[in-house]
């Protein structure tokens, strides 16, 4: 008897053995394993798991510094809600909604990076921290021993805060390096209606819900960006009169629209004016007054307007006489009336003369003062008693090619600030452009050599002050929500480091503990003024800062996200106000811009077929770094225009031959840039938009270079001229495929 | 066709049936046959039923030895002084160390785990990486208060005993699936003797099954 | 007995577009609290998804008449919804309870019949895996599950914030068969309130109050699919909107060439 293995036994053996395993649940299980193991897949996302919890904070990604309320799963920071009933604004845009995501942008820098920007190679490279901070150092040193301390600069994209208070004394140990500010749209806005008061460190505080009439030049207001969302008038809010070129969202829910020719604000403003001040209907002795006050050179804001009569701006403007008068008495006869200028932020600043124009339309309506819908509160720099030395200037009052170092503050990662301005600034080849920026991206990333990684919103405490033009005085706290990146440093702990490797001794209270010091400083400025209330997002009560007894309760407070604000209490007297500006030369101004903005700039030496206005989108400016999620609104629905889409009516688009999504290039004067045609019939005949924001086409993409594209401000010129937001331009088929 | 075929040299001719030597070997084929078929499926069952729950299944042990039952039995506490109910309604599941300093801030006894959970966890602040037994895959959605608080079902139903084991099972994790084998049951084909042996969808359908309560698939996924 | 009566409860949404401004808010909150993915760089748009998806519509007049409306269109949460009956392995299904049109990932095949039969193109699918930019999984919202490769999905209401509000009101011993209430992220997040969302069957609520107003307007309502979205405006030439088909139009984004 022998057990010969034949292949028939063999074969039984596998039939049994198929047979036995499916008598047993072998087949069963292993069916329902493998499905639950198609659910695991590595590459399935896994959400973190862990306990809920709220934090709350303040929202870091444009000044208006929204409540938000962080929900927390674990220690991870996983979204961020509006808080209802907040004073900033009880809502979240989609940029402040995806703030959870900012610290995992994909051109987050995960250590010191560095490039060659002129190299064959000019990708970002990680580098050793000690070596570059110890050449920067050197750099320092050296300006400091050869007397040139200007040629070190640090641009503060979001002043007033504790930080700027840092990079200033950092600068003034330096020897009086140079401290640059760059506004946008808003500070622009207050910048102008500052100059024409002879009171220093003023703010203007318009408030539209004390207003029965609103006339706004531009601005969405019903958009609401920036906590300046209004009532309609048929729910009890002002009668809204809307400036506006397009016939936007804005203009269309607006209850008198004016579509005036784009850069004509300032001869409409002024023909508003004319009517109110000739046919008296700024009738009180305070706005007459007002009229006849004659400046430095002799000339009165009667003088001034003369030249507006509504008759000769109408052809300027492409508004009838009528509707320019109509629109004067209007505002003259629903008092408290409020004139917001701005217009659409994303396309950088209107002109000085521009703002001074439409805020002397306030000042003859009465609207300055507590009857008036005009508030005037104290700059953030007097609330907190900053230093003034070094004083803040603007980027083009300093010298191309003078600067050795240039720091560029970018905890703020959409700023307004032209990338081939800041470049121009530095000295030859030699000068080194520094961002302390979480980014290499974004409005400090981009134009940089350099960038030292610091935390991303949400992971240090950073402090909001008032914005420009907001109603009340505030003050606020972006609280640390998340846990910071191990690869990244505090700004003021960088500024302690550079300063150390340049010799210096760094004080004892320095870096982030300097920080801290300066934000509970600020804490206990305001207990000791005990004005004001706090709003404590947790439970939406009010508490009186008279109420607080110890400074610690107001710091406590703001790190728990609360949010200080106080009325505006300045007043202004007659005698205060030089509406020609306090040099006087405001008339000379106006009657430049007689022809209006495009005229002047056309004058300049710039021929196109086209108007171009930037802005237009929800990005607060150009070259903005936004979440990766705000993809699905730039690329996947093409509900915001991308920065790459030139918005144009479709009877201009096909006069131009080029149909809807056609590939075209756009020339100005400054640049040319590729687009994409999208047809937009709001826009009135050769008229085209071009918005800021993210390029939908490398929408987080570290590696793309900055070289290869000129962003809309330097495309509009913004390195050469102040006020960029209208250009000449001409367009073209794109015949090739590329760039 | 019969193993005449594999002869080296097949004949032609046709064998008598009668031939008894032939007939010997035909049967020895049959019963040889038979006993490989048997031998197959034994060996098919011994694959599924005891070498697949060993070769499936890896064993991991978990970061502490902890004893339910010295806390239950000795110190008297309930199983809601550690796993509780949140202000949200949710449960806190298995309790972070920041539970544990109330007592163990400094170590009561002498064990060794003690010493551990006191040195490693409690002191450094850092959350003790338990593998939990009870836990289900991302696109479930369970809450305990429903069952907890409205239906008063008591822990033991689908936890069973733990509360009271002296030692932490053998935390044996599929290695296809890879949750643990207390989803699926001790078993290998599904289940146990006591109804909190599993926690399947199908132990959830019928157990709302025999309470009338309405099913429906986002109710219990997400 | 927990069981939820079908008469007490259907949620149900109001969309006010005389307040909607267009600016992708609900898009983005709806992306975020639903861990929606971001699809690779090299996708087509219409690829994208976007449970909330906002289409503009305009007036056909060219300026100064031109005038744009923009139409959030979640899922319409059909009482006869087309989707559920071509879906050959039961993924699609109506919660009686509450009302909802649940789509159940782990169940479906991916033939896209529902992605054909909705007159909404309220469903997407998922042309790719899922994926996030690195370290962005933590961020992901834990009571939604994320999806994978070759399923459908689409709103289902924040069913996760119901059942977060549904564990609250069972740990507060209220009972199961009282209707609970709760948010949405895409009306908590709308910057203008021009969601609103409720329980239409309660008495005396906001949702019936709204769906009962002379502006009030469904789309394609002669289908007869009884949408439980309901959209709102004074003016006429938006409320012609919901008699045709809003195709879903591509999006203005670039596409991979670059622009």
């Amino acid at each position: 008897m022998t057990l010969d293995l034949t292949r028939r036994s063999l074969l039984k053996f596998m039939g049994g053995a198929a047979v036995g395993s499916m008598l047993s649940p072998l087949p069963w299980k292993l069916l329902d394993d493998a499905a639950i193991w198609t659910q695991n897949w590595s590459w399935i996302a896994r959400p973190p798991r862990g306990p809920v919890s709220h934090k709350y904070t303040t929202c870091q990604l444009c000044p208006i510094g929204c409540g938000m309320r962080a929900r927390l799963i674990g220690a991870s920071f996983v979204s961020a809600w509006p808080v209802a009933g907040h004073p900033a604004a009880g809502m979240l845009c989609p940029l402040g909604l995806a703030a959870a995501q900012m610290r995992y942008h994909p051109s987050r820098v995960r250590g010191v990076a560095r490039r060659d920007r002129t190299g064959a190679d000019p990708a970002w490279r990680i580098v050793d921290a000690d070596a570059t901070i110890g050449e920067l150092g050197q750099r320092l040193a050296a300006c400091r021993s050869r007397g040139a301390a200007d040629s070190v600069a640090i641009v503060d994209l979001r002043p007033g805060r504790s930080m700027s208070r840092l990079y200033r004394e950092f600068l003034a140990r330096q020897g009086g390096g140079l401290y640059v500010t760059a506004p946008d749209g808003w500070q622009a806005s207050a910048a102008a209606f500052a100059g024409l008061a002879t009171v220093a460190a003023l703010a203007p505080a318009p408030d539209p819900a004390r207003a029965r009439t609103v006339l706004n030049f531009g601005a969405p207001l019903t958009a609401g960006w920036r906590g300046h969302a209004i009532t309609p008038h048929a729910a009890g809010g002002p009668l809204l009169i809307q400036v506006d070129p397009a016939a936007s969202i804005t203009a269309a829910r607006a209850d008198r629209w004016l579509p005036a020719r784009p850069g004509s604000e300032a001869p409409v403003a002024l023909a508003l004016a004319h009517v109110l001040v000739f046919e008296a209907l700024a009738s009180d002795a305070r706005v007459n007054a007002l009229a006849d006050l004659p400046h430095q050179n002799g000339s009165t804001l009667r003088m001034a307007l003369a030249d507006f009569a509504p008759e000769r701006v109408a052809e300027v403007s492409g508004l009838t006489p009528a509707q320019l008068r109509d629109t004067a008495r209007e505002l003259a006869a629903g008092r408290p009336a409020l004139v917001l200028g701005v217009g659409d932020a994303g396309g950088g600043p209107l002109g000085a003369e521009e703002e001074a124009a439409i805020w002397n339309l306030n000042l003859l309506l009465g609207a300055v003062g507590p009857d008036g819908a005009l508030g005037v509160r104290p700059a953030d720099t007097a609330l907190f008693d900053e230093p003034a030395a070094p004083a803040a200037r603007s980027l083009s009052d300093i010298p191309d090619g003078s600067l050795d170092v240039l720091l560029v503050d970018g905890s703020f990662p959409g700023a307004p600030v032209s990338a081939e301005q800041l470049r121009r600034k530095l000295r030859g080849a030699g000068g080194l452009l520094v961002a302390l920026s979480p980014y290499a991206g974004g409005a400090a990333g981009t134009p940089a050599d350099v960038v030292l990684p610091t935390f991303a919103p949400g992971e240090w405490v950073d402090d909001v002050p008032a914005p420009a033009l907001s109603a009340r005085a505030s003050y606020a706290w972006a609280t640390a929500v998340a846990v910071p990146a191990p690869f990244a440093l505090h700004p003021a702990e960088w500024l302690a480091r550079l300063e150390a490797a340049s010799g210096l001794v760094v004080p004892v209270e320095g870096g982030k503990a300097g920080h801290e010091a300066e934000l509970k400083r600020r804490a206990g400025v305001l207990q000791a003024r005990g004005s004001g209330q706090v709003f404590d997002p947790a439970d939406g009560n009010t508490t009186d800062v008279a109420a607080m007894s110890d400074p610690d309760m107001l710091a406590g407070a703001l790190a728990r996200g609360a949010h200080w604000s106080d009325k505006a209490t300045l007043t202004l007297a007659d005698r205060d106000l030089r509406p020609l500006g306090t040099d006087g030369a405001m008339a000379a101004h106006w009657r430049s811009l007689a022809g209006g903005r495009v005229e002047a700039a056309h004058t300049a030496g710039s021929a196109g077929s086209l108007v171009l206005m930037a802005g237009g989108g929800l990005a607060p400016t150009a070259g903005a770094i936004t979440a990766p999620v705000l993809n699905k609104l730039y690329r996947e629905s093409g509900l915001q225009p991308g920065s790459r889409q030139l918005a144009i009516s479709a009877t201009t688009a096909l006069a131009h031959g080029l149909k809807e999504g056609a590939p075209a290039l756009l020339t100005t004067p400054h640049g040319r840039r590729r687009v994409r045609v999208r047809f937009d019939n709001s826009l009135p005949p050769d008229v085209a938009r071009l918005a800021a924001g993210p390029d939908p086409s490398d929408m987080g993409d570290p590696a793309a270079s900055p070289d290869d594209r000129t962003d809309i401000p330097d495309l509009c010129g913004a390195a050469d001229r102040p006020v960029w937001r209208l250009v000449r331009a001409d367009l073209q088929e794109a015949h090739d495929g590329n760039a | 066709m019969n193993d005449n075929d594999r002869d080296p040299k097949p004949r032609i001719e046709i064998i008598p049936t009668t031939n008894p030597e032939q007939e010997r070997s035909a049967r020895r084929n049959t019963v040889w046959g038979r006993v490989w078929l048997a031998l197959g499926i034994s060996a098919g069952l011994f694959i599924g039923w005891v070498a697949l729950p060993f070769f499936l299944y890896e064993r991991q042990e978990q970061p502490l030895a902890f004893n339910h039952s010295v806390h239950t039995k000795d110190a008297g506490m309930a199983c809601a002084d550690c796993h509780g109910f949140k202000a949200d309604g949710s449960f806190a599941g298995i309790p972070p160390t920041s539970s544990c300093v109330d007592c163990h801030s400094e170590a009561q006894g002498t064990s060794k785990a003690e010493r551990r959970l006191v040195d490693e966890f409690v002191t450094p602040g850092v959350e003790i990486p338990w593998l939990v037994y009870a836990r289900q895959p991302d696109n479930v959605y369970f809450s305990h208060a429903p069952h907890v608080r409205r239906a008063g079902i008591e822990c033991r139903r689908c936890h069973g005993d733990q509360g009271l084991a002296t030692a932490t099972p053998v935390y044996q994790v599929n290695r296809i699936s890879t949750y643990s084998r207390n989803i699926w049951g001790p078993r290998i084909s599904g289940g146990g003797p006591n109804p909190w042996d599993s926690m399947k969808m199908s132990d959830c359908t019928d157990c709302h099954r025999e309470r009338g309560v309405r099913d429906h698939c986002l109710m219990c996924h997400k | 007995m927990e069981t939820h009566s079908k008469a007490t409860v259907a949620y149900a949404m109001v969309i006010d577009l005389d307040k909607c401004v267009g600016c992708g808010t609900c898009n983005v909150a709806c992306a975020i609290e639903n861990n929606v993915s971001v699809p690779p760089s090299e996708a087509l748009e219409n690829r994208g998804l976007t449970w909330m998806r906002t289409q503009r519509v305009d007036n056909g007049k060219a300026w100064p008449d031109h005038r744009t409306v923009t139409v959030p269109i979640p899922c319409q949460h059909c009482e006869h919804a087309p989707c559920i009956h071509v879906c050959p392995v039961t993924a699609v299904q109506l919660d009686e309870s509450t009302g909802i049109i649940g789509q159940i990932p782990t169940r479906c095949m991916g033939c896209r019949y529902c992605m054909a039969a909705c007159p909404y193109h309220a469903r997407y699918f998922n042309w790719f895996d899922p994926t996030w930019p690195e370290g962005l999984q933590d961020t992901l919202n834990p009571d939604v599950a994320p999806r994978m490769r070759g399923v459908a999905e689409k709103c289902n209401f924040c069913h996760g914030r119901l059942d977060r509000a549904r564990e609250l009101a069972a740990a507060e011993g209220r009972p199961a068969d009282e209707p609970v209430h709760y948010t949405p992220a895409c009306a908590e997040a709308c910057p203008h309130g021009a969601i609103t969302f409720g329980n239409r069957l309660e008495e005396g609520g906001p949702i019936a109050a709204l769906e009962k107003k002379p502006e009030a307007f469904l789309l394609l309502e002669a289908l007869g699919t009884a949408p439980k979205v309901t959209y709102l405006s004074r003016e006429p030439w938006i409320r012609r909107i919901g008699l045709s088909r809003l195709d879903r139009v591509r999006g203005h984004g670039d596409g991979p060439e670059g622009a």
